[in-house]
Order: C-alpha cells, then sequence, then structure tokens
C-alpha cells in the first residue's frame, strides 16, 4: 500500500478459473499488456466449476469483438449455437408461451412507439400476435437464422443475437488467450486469506502447498462462497429471496434429438422453471426450484421425466442464495461473477453481470492508492445493474397467472419494488414504458415480456390517431407480409451454423 | 381532447402553440392562446444545437428566423474572468479534444497537465477556440473534417422571437384571443372547465397549458402555491436587466458571463444591440447601486432597465389534472447556462410523448417525476459556477463556496477531483462532456489521471494531443469572422 513503490508492478491476483474468473483474466490482459501490470490466475484441478449461464444475452458480442475474438473460431470452439430470445412457457398459464425476442417489435412512427399502433389495432378487433411484427421472434418460431445487417433500411437491422455456448470450454478458450497474453496460471488451492492488520486489505493468499500469492488487486471468482469477498473480508449479503424464492437448481446434460433451435426455452413447472439450452452437440437442461415448495428428489424426478434425450451426465444439485453482495468492491478486492452475488438465470444475465463488472473495473482501474470515493462510484453504478435485473426477473413471477399451485400462488401475490410495481402499473394504464437505465434493458425488452406476459393496455397514445384505421392496417399488413418474406428467404439455424462455425469436436 | 387552450402571449407561449398546432393537426385539434397581463422577461433568449432540429420540424427556415429577430450565433457559455483576471474559457456544445481507445480525452489532457503542458483545454476544441476569436461556421460532416465538432444555438431578440412564432402559429390555425382572466372555473374533480374573461367572455376547454410566466395565472389555482416554501440556496436573488446598443463591438458567437464584486454579469449580443443582465444578491447591493454597475457594463442603453426577483422553489408538481405549466410558471430558472428554450423543448417533447387521452391523467405522475429529475440535474450544474469559485474579493464570492449541494453533485466533484472519472449522469439535458468542460473551466485539477493511461507512451500521447491543438489552430484561422459570416447570411438590422 505504499504509493512510492512503483518500480514494481502492480500485480492483479484472480482467484478462481471458471467463466468469470476466465473473462477477467482475457480482458485483462488485453487491457493491462505492460511490463507494468502482471495477472495471475489462481485455480485448481480439484474444484469444479459450475458453469453458469451457458445462454447469453447480445452483449456478449461486444465483449468478444473488445477481445479481438473472432466470432466462428470461438463458436466452433465452445459448440455454441446463435440465440435469438428466450421462449417462456407455461409462464402466464398452463399452456401458454412467448418469445422475449432480441429484437425490436415493430417501428416507432410519428415519434409514436410501436405498441400504441399495436394496441389500437387490436381493440378494432385485429388480434395478429405482436411476433408478425418483430423479424427476430419470427425467425426464432420457424428455425431460421441469418446474420442481421447494419442497413437501417433494411428489416435485416432490426434484430440482435447472442449465443448458447458450454461454458466450460469458453473458459479454456479464454485461458488459452490469457496464457498467451501473459496471464500466469497457478495450480492450487487457496486455504487462507491474510489481510492487512492495518488497512484490513488483502495482502496475499496462501495455497495449500505453502506458497504464498501476494498481490495489490484482488479479483474474487470463487463461486458462490466468495473466498476473499465474504469469508476473509466479511462483506455481508443483501438477501432477495423474498422476492426471487427459488434456491436451488438440478442441473443434466443430455443428447440432442433434434435440430439445435436458435432459443433458449424456460418452462415454468410446479415450484420453479425449467431451462434448456440447445449446443451443437448436446442439450443443456436444468430445473430452478425453491425447496419450500419441493424437495430434491422430487426436482430431480420431474427433471429427468421431461428431458427429450438421453442423459449424458448425473444430475447435479445447485444450492444458492438470490441476492447481492453488500459492495461489490470492498478495500482491495473485487467480487466477479458468483461471488458477487446470484440473480437466477432466467433472462440469461449471469454473464452480463461478470462482462459488465469487468468493464466498469477497466474503466475504474485503481491504483496503489485505492480512491474510495472511484471504489463508491463502481459499487453505485453495479447496485443499478443488479437492482434492475432483479425487478425485470421478479416481472416474470410477479405477473403470473397461475394460482394452480402453492409456489406460483405465492409468487403472483408477494409484494415487490415500488418501482417495478409503478412500471407495471404505468404500462397498464398507458401502454408507456417507465424510463430506465440504458445499459442492460431497454424499452424493448421491457415491452416484449410485458406484452409476452399478457399485460394489455388499457388504452394507446392519442396520436396513434392521427394515423387512420384503413391507413394503419395497412401498414401493419406490409409490416407483417415483408417480415414473414424476409424469414422466409433466411437459411435454417443449422444451415447457418453448418455454413459458418461447425463445430468438429 | 379537441379543444387545448394556452394562456400567455410570449416565446413560451407562442412555441407551444405551433408545436401543438404542428403535432396534433392530424387529430383535429383546436390551439387557441388567450393573452394575458405580461411580465417582466428577458429580452434576449438562447437557443440550443437541438433547437436547429426542432426548429426543421416546425417548417422554420434558420435564416429567415435569424433575420426575424435579430439573431447571431452561439457556440457556447464563455465565462471570463471567472477563476483569476485573465483567464477565459468556454464550455462548447460538443466534446473538447478526441481520442480514441478506452479514456475519454480529459484523462489525457490531466496528465499532460501533470507533465507540464500548460495549454488550456480550450485550445484543443474547434468550437471553443472559434468561439473565442469571434469567428463561426457552420458544421460540416463530410469526409471527417473537424468541422464536425462544431454545433450552434442562437442568440435572439425575445420579443421578435415571439412576433415571429406567433405569425406561423396563426398560420397554422391557432386562434388569439386578448381577455383579462379573472379566474378559472373548475369542476369537482379539480380540472379546470373554463377561464372565467371580462363581460361574460368565458373560454373553454378540455386541456389547458399555462405559460403566463411567474403569474402562475392557472396552474397556481390548482397547486396551492401559498403553502409552497420558497428556496434561498442561491447566491443571488435578484436580476436587472437591459439592452444596449452594439453597433460597433464585435459579436462573438457565445453568451458571456462575468463575475462581479456581489453577482455576475451575462451579456448575450444581437444584431445592433446587446442584452446585459445583473444577477445580484440583495444582501450585500443595493437596487441602485446595481443598476449603476450595470449601466456601467452597457454603453448607449435602449428603452429601460427592468428587475425581477430569483426565487427558486421545489416543485414536484407541473402538470396537474387537465393544465401544464410551461416556462416560468413551471420554474423559475436562473440566468445561466441552461435557459429556458432547452428546458421548454424537454418539456414539450415530454408533453407530446405522454399526451393524454381525454379526462385521463395518468401520464401526469410520469411527466412530473421526470421534470423533477430534469431540474435537479440543472439545478446541480448550475451550482458548479458558484461553490468551485476560488475568489477572495467579497464576502458575496466566499459565501458561494459554502452553499448546500446535493448528494450526487457532492459525488461527482469529489469523484472528478480524484481521477477525472465520471458518474452515470442522464445526459437528455446536458452531455457527459459538458460536465467535464465545467469541471474543468471552473478549476477544478483532478490529484490524479486514470492509471492505464501510463499504458501510452508519454512522447506519442503528447504527439496526439499537440495533432489535435494544430489542426484546431488552423482550421480557426480559416473561418470568417461572426459578424462578416452574419452580414453574407442573415443580416437584419433595428431601424
Amino acid at each position: 500500500m505504499n504509493k512510492s513503490n512503483t518500480q514494481t508492478s502492480f500485480k492483479v491476483v484472480i482467484v478462481g478459473g471458471g467463466t468469470a474468473g476466465w473473462m477477467a483474466a482475457a480482458a485483462l490482459s488485453r487491457y493491462l499488456g505492460s511490463s507494468k501490470y502482471s495477472i495471475k490466475l489462481i485455480e485448481s484441478d480439484q474444484i469444479g466449476t459450475i458453469g453458469v449461464g451457458e445462454a447469453t444475452i447480445p452483449g456478449i458480442r461486444d465483449f468478444n469483438n473488445k477481445l479481438g475474438i473472432d466470432e466462428n473460431e470461438f463458436m466452433r470452439a465452445t459448440n455454441a449455437t446463435y440465440k435469438l430470445g428466450i421462449e417462456f412457457v407455461n409462464w402466464t398459464k398452463v399452456g401458454e408461451s412467448y418469445i422475449h425476442p432480441f429484437s425490436y417489435l415493430g417501428h416507432e412512427m410519428n415519434g409514436v412507439s410501436f405498441q400504441h399502433y399495436w394496441v389500437k389495432q387490436r381493440q378494432l378487433g385485429n388480434k395478429n400476435p405482436i411476433s408478425d411484427y418483430s423479424i427476430g421472434y419470427k425467425a426464432a418460431l420457424d428455425n431460421k437464422f441469418a446474420h442481421p445487417n447494419n442497413d437501417p433500411n433494411s428489416v435485416l437491422s432490426n434484430y440482435f443475437y447472442a449465443f448458447h455456448f458450454d461454458a466450460s470450454l469458453y473458459a479454456q478458450y479464454l485461458r488459452r488467450l490469457s496464457c498467451q497474453a501473459g496471464v500466469e496460471r497457478v495450480e492450487g488451492k487457496v486455504v487462507d486469506v491474510k489481510l492487512n492488520d492495518g488497512s484490513g486489505f488483502i495482502d496475499y493468499v496462501k495455497l495449500e502447498n505453502g506458497s504464498i500469492v501476494d498481490g495489490d488487486l484482488f479479483i474474487d471468482c470463487s463461486g458462490f462462497r466468495g473466498l476473499l469477498i465474504e469469508q476473509a473480508l466479511k462483506t455481508g449479503y443483501i438477501d432477495w429471496s423474498h422476492w426471487l424464492p427459488c434456491d436451488r437448481a438440478v442441473a443434466v446434460q443430455t443428447e440432442s434429438v433434434e435440430e439445435a433451435i436458435p432459443y433458449t426455452k424456460s418452462i415454468a413447472r410446479d415450484a420453479g422453471w425449467q431451462w434448456q439450452i440447445p449446443l451443437q452437440n448436446r442439450v443443456g437442461n436444468g430445473y430452478v426450484y425453491c425447496s419450500k415448495y419441493v424437495n430434491d428428489e422430487r426436482a430431480k424426478a420431474t427433471l429427468m421425466s421431461s428431458l427429450q434425450g438421453k442423459p449424458i451426465n448425473e444430475p447435479r444439485v445447485i444450492r444458492f442464495n438470490t441476492g447481492k453482495r453488500k459492495k461489490l468492491w470492498n478495500k482491495n478486492c473485487i467480487a466477479i461473477g458468483l461471488s458477487s452475488g446470484f440473480l437466477e438465470p432466467l433472462e440469461s444475465t449471469s454473464i452480463h453481470l461478470i462482462q459488465t463488472s469487468i468493464m466498469k473495473l477497466i474503466t475504474h482501474f485503481p491504483d496503489r492508492s485505492f480512491s474510495q470515493i472511484d471504489i463508491d462510484d463502481y459499487n453505485q453504478q453495479m447496485d443499478r445493474q443488479f437492482d434492475q435485473v432483479k425487478n425485470f426477473l421478479i416481472l416474470h413471477y410477479k405477473t403470473t397467472q397461475r394460482i394452480d399451485t402453492p409456489f406460483w400462488q405465492y409468487c403472483k401475490a408477494m409484494s415487490i419494488p415500488d418501482e417495478l410495481a409503478y412500471r407495471i402499473d404505468l404500462f397498464l394504464k398507458t401502454g408507456h414504458i417507465a424510463e430506465c437505465d440504458k445499459e442492460i434493458f431497454v424499452n424493448e425488452n421491457w415491452l416484449a415480456v410485458l406484452l409476452g406476459q399478457n399485460l394489455i393496455p388499457k388504452n394507446y397514445h392519442p396520436r396513434a390517431d392521427c394515423i387512420e384505421k384503413s391507413q394503419l392496417s395497412g401498414i401493419l399488413n406490409q409490416m407483417k407480409s415483408i417480415i414473414s418474406q424476409s424469414v422466409s428467404a433466411m437459411p435454417s439455424h443449422i444451415e447457418t451454423i453448418n455454413k459458418f462455425c461447425k463445430s468438429t469436436n | 381532447m379537441k379543444n387545448i387552450v394556452i394562456v400567455g402571449s410570449n416565446a413560451t407561449g407562442w412555441t407551444t402553440a405551433l408545436f401543438l398546432a404542428k403535432n396534433l393537426q392530424d387529430l383535429n385539434v383546436k390551439v387557441s392562446l388567450v393573452d394575458c397581463q405580461k411580465v417582466e422577461e428577458c429580452k434576449a433568449s438562447s437557443s440550443v444545437p437541438s433547437s436547429n432540429v426542432l426548429y426543421q420540424s416546425l417548417g422554420i427556415d434558420l435564416k429567415e428566423l435569424m433575420i426575424a429577430t435579430h439573431a447571431t450565433f452561439n457556440l457556447g457559455a464563455h465565462y471570463n474572468d471567472w477563476n483569476d483576471l485573465n483567464d477565459a474559457f468556454v464550455v462548447p456544445y460538443r466534446q473538447q479534444g478526441f481520442t480514441k481507445g478506452i479514456f475519454d480525452f480529459q484523462q489525457l489532457f490531466i496528465k499532460s497537465q501533470q507533465l507540464g503542458n500548460i495549454s488550456n483545454l480550450n485550445e484543443y476544441s474547434l468550437a471553443a477556440m472559434t468561439a473565442k476569436l469571434g469567428k463561426f461556421a457552420f458544421p460540416n460532416f463530410e469526409n471527417n473534417s473537424i468541422l464536425s465538432t462544431l454545433a450552434f444555438g442562437l442568440n435572439f431578440d425575445n420579443e421578435k422571437y415571439s412576433d415571429f412564432l406567433e405569425s406561423k402559429a396563426k398560420s397554422c390555425g391557432v386562434k388569439k384571443y386578448t381577455v383579462n382572466i379573472n379566474g378559472v372555473s373548475q369542476n369537482n374533480k379539480g380540472s379546470i372547465e373554463k377561464l372565467l374573461g371580462n363581460n361574460d367572455f368565458d373560454i373553454h376547454g378540455d386541456f389547458f397549458i399555462d405559460c403566463s410566466g411567474e403569474q402562475r395565472l392557472l396552474i397556481g389555482q390548482l397547486a396551492n402555491d401559498e403553502f409552497e416554501e420558497v428556496i434561498t440556496n442561491n447566491a443571488y436573488d435578484k436580476m436587472l436587466f437591459a439592452t444596449f446598443d452594439n453597433k460597433n463591438e464585435i459579436k462573438n458567437a457565445c453568451v458571456e458571463f462575468m463575475p462581479h464584486s456581489f453577482g455576475y454579469i451575462r451579456t448575450t449580443p444581437l444584431q445592433g444591440r446587446k442584452e446585459v443582465v445583473y444577477a445580484y444578491s440583495s444582501q450585500f447591493l443595493n437596487d441602485d447601486e446595481a443598476k449603476k454597475e450595470l449601466l456601467s457594463h452597457g454603453g448607449k442603453l435602449i428603452g429601460a432597465v427592468s428587475k425581477k426577483n430569483i426565487n427558486s422553489v421545489n416543485r414536484e408538481r407541473f402538470w396537474i389534472n387537465n393544465c401544464l405549466a410551461l416556462g416560468e410558471s413551471a420554474a423559475n430558472i436562473e440566468p445561466l447556462e441552461i435557459g429556458n428554450i432547452q428546458f421548454l423543448q424537454n418539456a414539450l417533447d415530454r408533453f407530446m410523448k405522454l399526451y393524454p387521452n381525454k379526462n385521463d391523467f395518468t401520464n401526469a405522475e410520469q411527466y412530473n417525476r421526470l421534470t423533477v429529475a430534469e431540474y435537479a440535474l440543472v439545478s446541480d450544474y448550475h451550482k458548479l459556477p458558484f461553490v468551485l469559485n476560488k475568489r477572495s474579493d467579497s464576502e458575496f464570492w466566499k459565501s458561494c463556496r459554502t452553499l448546500l449541494i446535493s448528494n450526487s453533485l457532492q459525488h461527482a466533484i469529489e469523484l472528478f477531483k480524484s481521477y477525472g472519472r465520471q458518474p452515470v449522469y442522464d445526459e437528455s439535458l446536458i452531455e457527459k462532456h459538458r460536465w467535464v468542460s465545467a469541471f474543468i473551466g471552473f478549476g477544478i485539477k483532478s490529484s490524479n489521471y486514470h492509471p492505464l493511461v501510463d499504458m501510452l507512451d508519454e512522447s506519442e500521447m503528447s504527439n496526439q494531443l499537440l495533432q489535435i491543438k494544430t489542426q484546431v489552430t488552423q482550421a480557426v484561422n480559416s473561418l470568417p469572422n461572426h459578424d462578416a459570416f452574419i452580414q453574407r447570411f442573415c443580416l437584419s438590422s433595428y431601424n
């Protein structure tokens, strides 16, 4: 902690080599590539990784681009498939489903957002679903995929995509990249964390073999247990389980029995929900549930009996507590990944929160003086990210119409954060989407889920009446047919994979 | 809604009338405007770059507007002698300097200063230098031209501006009534049914917009103004303003702010005239003395000297039932950088986005929430010239340093002092780069810079900075004088 001691390099120590650890290592090695910095990552072959979030949201492409990753090469290496959105099955009612696409839903006209025209048309008796006006949604439904273009006049510029990939292969891929860029991998288990007697900062960590790794900045990617941020620094945890009551997941991988679909599936179950994530070579499955309403054995049985393909590993139960660490950055330690908190993977936000933490760490990168005001600002910015994801997730549960099981009865009746209640109320009454932080979910994301959850505004913007009835129906029909033509001209998801990024594994 | 009534025949009222008439023409909404008693208003106002987009959408030709309103161009706010004598800086409408990579330009600039660079930030900004040197040119977005870093608003004669908009609005079908409003009649839900005029001449409407200025003729009836608390957390509480002859002076393309012993002076150049506003603290200066000061800064006075109080009130509701307050009816804005026109534009856009259904005013809450946040942010920004001042020449300036500021402003200042970083702002009214220009302009010296700037080779960094500066100098030298530009483009004169 001596500022004048700058002749030695600034040492970054990452503890944990899962997805979060190697993402951090890869990005930092890209931005700290100089003799002024050294980066070590400590991991142990004996500790398994959770491999959270095999599904991602479109921001992952920015992250990969910043790292200079070739997309096709990365997809081949990680058995990746393209992802156009998430399908929610049985969330509103048993038997109903919708997709949250990474795509515009229609387009603004005369400064009035599309949903107002859609509501108007609906009130006039035209019950065309919103999916008719969303190219990403339509393509997903038809198992199609083509890369979007950048031509603002083309409907093919109106959607985005992310990936499903094998998180452990992604970590390996980033590990190669990081090690080439000079990151030193240290094999070993951390058995002790030495805090400075004066400042309480972390001086070094001690490994099982007795060796010591000292550092200036420690990044805790050790997973749920938070080896540094919690066990050593006692940072504390904010519990959100009253809003997000699921606390366990059982996961298993299966053989593919059909062509990979270009979206994640989330199927509501009696006491939670089940994911299906299609990779090129297999399908990831899991049941996220609340242990108050179902025990592990029954949850496992529910999962195993609903699988489409043959299991290729033993089902594994993961326990978690939804919430977040009180401070993501405490003293000279930053928690990234599961150590920072856990919001269930319903909207594939885990990896996104990891990359946001990393990029904000780079903009707020410290020197040995660890300025508290800059740390506070990092924490404030990250708190807002967690908060927004939290509210977005609660929306899915709260607005269910299901009362067929005690779990869903609880969700439907639970009290929710004021900000979210206001947002839902405003939308229902007026069709407007309350302002939101633009860093993670934008208006289109909220709109897709609000409408998907069957929340239909009572009124529409009066200025939607500037376009007269027959003219509006003409415009909407035209939009619908352009989208449907464009989608039918697209190659299938599998064709695109085979052409660009078929895995050789 | 079929019938919207605006109260107030002034620039705010007519902008609103024209805006609504244009935007609601397909809905067969009748827009009318009722004249009311005038209140004192500044003689000049300034628009911002985004106003040009608005004018375009309203079918207003820039040249025609400028001729009609004796307008000059405005590239930013010019603070003269603010921190020290002979210190002058411009806060332009665009980012100063540019750089690739993960840092903002200020990071390189802060480091270069620590290495002994004595150039000021303005030297890396074409807009700032153009304003300082009395030059002007239109932005040019072709071929990566450095002229793309220019952005301009206008300074115009407020009364002429109002007249100009009035004629435009009338040609869009807006009717004007001249009535003395004696009161409003409300229904049992608290909405306004009609305005009570003289001789039983009442004006009915579905929705009412109060542009009557600080009189708050309509909104005041709905808002229980008598319970409002006036906030005295401003350094100054009064202003005097007057117009002067300006025929022989070089007109810099900016608005100028100059500190004075007990307040500050704002000068807005027009063609042939200039408006001078003196905002001061009555605690330190009486009105007569203030008037003397004002006159000593003007030259040949045209018309009379006017006077106004500057009161801020923390209001939470700007839209109540079927009544919306705009302009000074909504809030009393200090005569600083962010002016009425900018607020009005944002307010009109917001209102159009949240345009209500008949008798359903659910959107008002959303409108009010957003407006409160906007005023809070601007109030923070407008505190910077005072809380950051280092002047020792009067008790007034000393007292400014102790003004109460919000926690978020405190955080932003501390954060910038630390490593030149910034929190995440809502940038719809004040962009991030403007905060940077103001922080640096008002003399915050960051004690550190982003550690990763050291990854750049020092000589390479200095070269980058030098190159920008050279580019700016070369470009600015080739530009015409602001005066000459106006003569060619939009000459007009007071007869």
